[in-house]
């Protein structure tokens, strides 16, 4: 075991284990309400899906990256099963179907889909590299990358789908494509927008128009951003303390455990707080990237680029739609927001990079 | 090259975060005090703006629920420093009990900025004179809200069904399609099953106000949209007369268009005030619960009953499709039944002597039919049965409609543990024991001997907003045309000729066919009356079912209803020739 842990690695640990601790006090000053106390404690359960969240990891490392990308189309094919599976019998939550029912537990697997699509796809690349300079080389690249976000938008989970187009296009441009040919497919789902905007369930277009003017629903969607903003907003520099913020702790902010977690931390622990734990999120980025500088498989570099886009564009995005920058697509904050799902998937991939490091020095 | 790239994504990263510490910054920092200043005051607020619910009207306009403005006493809980004192003084201004006002208080608290309701439903005059004296108590306002209201009280009371406060568990279910918890939901009837339809959309307004709550400007709007109105197939007259024929008996009475599955009337007596649960007091609300007569149960489609006699009609079919039975067949009654030695009676102690199947429908005669089910045995019994849709819902665009009980061998093996004797055969054959039916089931048996061979699916919605309802699927037999003609003429015979059962529901001039049913109660009382028919004869256009709980023997009052709602029928243009 501790061979695994050799070298650099303590630190990454140490980084996932400060921004954990982020998420536990958040966590439990999200489920506190003044005067009646914590009525239903998101932390504890949240400690508990990280703990076992963290023993998978282990099993992750262990087994090895490079044994999960010789299986990786066989899961992304099952995986893509799955979701055709829920299109077809999933359950209904929150007006969409995104859980698979088996018996004592339900799945999600547009969130494992995640994993295996970034496994799947850097197996294809690494195996295709030499022909990455042909046009039709990187169009059957996108038409596998659409394959799960068709599936995953009818289901219909906007946030999550979206995903898939950055890890997409950093892979592949990792990889070595032609710099205009990705500005080309750009442009063309540009113009091909209006067409997309058709796709788009009557709710997200909604969310779309009061990201462009909150006011049009003050009640619905467009409250939650202007409620986010001022809770954020009057963090200050050096927040109004734990269990303290007025906008979360009365209640004014729907979701705050889970998507919007991010404003009670700004709420609470302000700028300062902001940023540090931004600065956490950076250093994970780059020490992640420091692994694919210097692992000689191309396919570990093109493996931890996929990783570190999911996790930069979750940041990313829920940082934004939480401070009113973005439409609220409903994209967890990683390792924060409450839910053991996304916790795992994190995790899962982190292990991954982990392991590519390993590799490197066993070998 | 591949570090190259990398190098680049990571710059890509970089400045991202550049980017959103630069918002943070300028959120945080540069707009810090104008934050602050709306956190500290909480003073963003919504208003609710409620929508008005959908109305309900009967096939001619004529409205059986709508929403009408209402004004209610509603504080702001963060705007009220103590709240028992104020509330004590409210109860001095408005006369109503403060424990009163407490509870309700409790009760509709939602968030410190949302208005709650303390007093709902007050009259105009009193609205005013409590409004002009409001301006010395903070955060207590008058809002005006739609409130529902059933015109015809006690009318229709089950088709239209009644609204409520949403409870917690119907909340879980119904919050994804935007329900929250003050929201009033349709609990039975159409206002049940419609409920999508003829609920709204709530609006809202969003103010930023200062420290005395005085609004200083506006952040939104957002209009309430007013729930779809639904035109229903039933006619309010009919439905009247049809309700005012049980006086103090129990039952159910459905009339529906033959040929399109219209329900025309529907009535379960006794009625209840719907008007009670929109806005009457806990104590006439606990009186409906509480009435030892169920008024709250659709006994048309919610409560189920042995048929009786009305099955025989079944059972007749049933021979004659499996060809057992010709219009010769003939039995002879002689007033008891021998199985072994356990005798079974015909309600006729002298007996009916030689009956051949009109005569034996005709004359309700139990052994003829004793004999032919005994001949068809009890798996042919139940396959017919489930042929005419007994164990089935019809699929009424009502709530709560139940399937009954087909019994049959296998079932009472599975469901009872006990063997199936030839007993229960013999008294399968007159729509005794195990067999259950719900009165909309009968008419359904009924409305297909009428059609030869099919029956629309019953219907109460006809359009909404404006917009037809999607035309359901027939119920269909497929059994020959031909197999109809002799029962057709059995039932015929039971309401025209002299010695017929069904001789009450006779009208001159007009042409019905019917079939009697006396049902022996699970319990103890008077038998049921059970009446099934259609007119005209030749043509059918109407067809009905008539349940009376402890209606008394041999059907006759079920029949003499019958009689009176044929005539009301032809009286009002319902059997003209038009469509």
């Amino acid at each position: 075991m501790s061979k695994l842990f050799k070298g650099k690695d303590p630190v990454l640990l140490l980084i996932i284990g400060a921004i954990f601790v982020i998420a536990l006090f958040s966590l439990y000053s999200a489920s506190h309400y003044p005067g009646s106390g914590v009525v239903k404690n998101f932390s504890v359960q949240q400690a508990i899906w990280f703990g076992l969240a963290a023993l998978i990891s282990v099993l992750f490392i262990m087994f090895g990256y490079e044994r999960w990308l010789d299986y990786s189309y066989l899961i992304f094919g099952l995986n893509l099963f799955l979701l055709l599976l829920v299109l077809l019998m999933g359950n209904t939550h929150l007006g969409a179907k995104r859980w698979l029912s088996l018996g004592l537990f339900s799945l999600q697997p547009s969130e494992f889909c995640k994993i295996s699509f970034i496994l799947a796809f850097t197996k294809f690349v690494s195996d295709n590299s030499n022909r990455l300079d042909s046009f039709k080389t990187v169009l059957i690249s996108l038409l596998i990358c659409m394959v799960p976000v068709f599936l995953i938008i009818k289901q219909p989970d906007l946030g999550t789908a979206l995903v898939f187009l950055p890890i997409f296009f950093v892979i592949i441009f990792v990889a070595g494509a032609k710099i205009k040919h990705l500005l080309f497919i750009v442009f063309a789902g540009l113009a091909a927008s209006p067409f997309l905007w058709n796709m788009l369930k009557v709710y997200q277009r909604q969310r779309l128009l009061v990201f462009l003017n909150p006011n049009i629903d003050p009640l619905g969607a467009g409250y939650t951003i202007i409620q986010s903003k001022i809770a954020v907003g009057s963090g200050g520099l050096f927040g109004k303390g734990w269990l303290s913020g007025t906008q979360s702790q009365l209640n004014f902010l729907p979701e705050r455990h889970t998507d919007f977690i991010f404003s009670v931390i700004g709420e609470e622990w302000g700028f300062m707080g902001s940023v540090i734990l931004l600065g956490l999120f950076l250093l994970l980025i780059k020490y992640l990237l420091s692994i694919a500088n210097t692992t000689n498989d191309q396919r570990g570099k093109f493996l931890i680029a996929g990783i570190v886009t999911l996790i930069w564009f979750q940041v990313f995005v829920n940082m934004a739609m939480t401070i009113g920058l973005m439409p609220v697509v409903g994209l967890p904050l990683p390792l924060v927001s409450y839910g053991g799902s996304n916790l795992l998937t994190i995790m899962i991939l982190i292990s991954l990079a982990i392991s590519v490091n390993v590799k490197r020095k066993i070998f | 090259m591949f570090n190259r790239r990398i190098k680049t994504v990571s710059a890509i990263i970089f400045i991202s975060f550049l980017v959103l510490v630069s918002a943070l910054f300028y959120l945080q920092i540069l707009r810090f005090a104008h934050y602050r200043s709306l956190s500290l005051k909480n003073s963003v607020r919504v208003i609710p703006v409620q929508a008005s619910r959908g109305g309900i009207y009967d096939r001619k306009g004529k409205i059986l629920a709508k929403d009408e403005i209402s004004f209610d006493l509603v504080i702001i809980p963060q705007e009220v420093l103590d709240v028992g004192l104020t509330l004590k003084h409210l109860s001095k201004i408005t006369g109503i009990k403060e424990k009163e006002l407490k509870e309700n208080y409790n009760r509709n608290y939602r968030l410190p900025f949302v208005p709650a309701k303390i007093a709902e439903n007050l009259k105009a005059e009193d609205a005013f004179r409590i409004e002009e004296k409001l301006s010395r108590v903070t955060g207590a306002l008058i809002c005006s809200a739609p409130r529902r209201i059933y015109p015809n009280n006690d009318i229709a009371s089950h088709i239209i069904g009644y609204i409520g406060k949403i409870a917690a568990p119907e909340l879980k279910r119904l919050k994804p399609y935007g329900y929250s918890i003050r929201d009033l939901v349709g609990k039975s009837g159409v206002e049940k099953y419609y409920d999508v339809y003829l609920q709204g959309e709530d609006g809202g307004i969003q103010i930023v106000v200062d420290s005395f709550s005085r609004e200083v400007s506006r952040l939104g709007f957002k209009e309430p949209r007013k729930g779809r109105d639904i035109t229903l197939t039933i006619d309010l007259g009919l439905q009247r007369f049809m309700d005012m024929l049980f006086k103090n008996k129990n039952g159910a009475f459905i009339v529906m268009e033959t040929k399109t599955g219209r329900i025309l009337g529907l009535v379960s007596h006794p009625e209840f005030n719907p008007n009670v649960f929109a806005f009457g007091s806990n104590r006439e609300r606990v009186k409906i619960l509480m009435d030892k007569r169920h008024p709250l149960l659709n006994r048309a489609i919610t409560c189920s009953y042995p048929p009786g006699s009305t099955f025989k009609v079944v059972v007749a079919m049933a021979g004659v499709a499996t060809g057992a039975l010709k219009r010769a067949t003939s039995f002879t009654c002689k007033g008891i039944f021998f199985l072994g030695k356990r005798g079974f009676r015909c309600w006729k102690k002298a007996g009916h002597g030689y009956q051949n199947v009109v005569d034996a429908l005709t004359h309700s005669c139990n052994v003829f039919f004793y004999n032919l089910g005994r001949a068809l045995g009890a798996e042919e019994l139940h396959r017919y049965a489930l042929v005419f849709g007994l164990g089935t819902t019809t699929g009424i665009d009502l709530p709560s409609e139940i399937k009954g009980v087909a019994p049959g061998p296998l079932w009472k093996r599975f469901v009872l543990k006990r063997p199936w004797y030839e007993g229960d055969t013999i008294n399968y054959s007159i729509g005794q024991g195990y067999l259950l039916t719900t009165p909309i089931q009968m008419l359904r048996v009924i409305t297909t001997i009428a059609n030869d061979g099919y029956c629309p699916q019953p219907y109460i919605v006809e359009e909404i907003e404006g917009r037809r309802v999607s035309k359901k699927r027939d119920f269909i037999t497929r059994l020959k045309p031909g197999t109809f003609k002799l029962v057709k003429e059995g039932l015929f015979s039971a309401v025209n000729s002299s010695t017929g059962t069904g001789q009450h529901a006779k009208v001159k001039g007009l042409d019905i066919s019917g079939k009697t049913g006396t049902a022996q109660p699970g319990t103890k009382g008077d038998t049921h009356a059970w009446f099934i028919g259609y007119l005209p004869s030749n043509r059918p256009k109407i067809s009905f079912v008539i349940f009376v709980e402890h209606g008394g023997k041999g059907g006759a009052e079920a029949a003499k209803m019958a009689r009176l709602m044929a005539i009301y029928l032809k009286e009002n243009g319902f059997l003209d020739k038009n469509e």
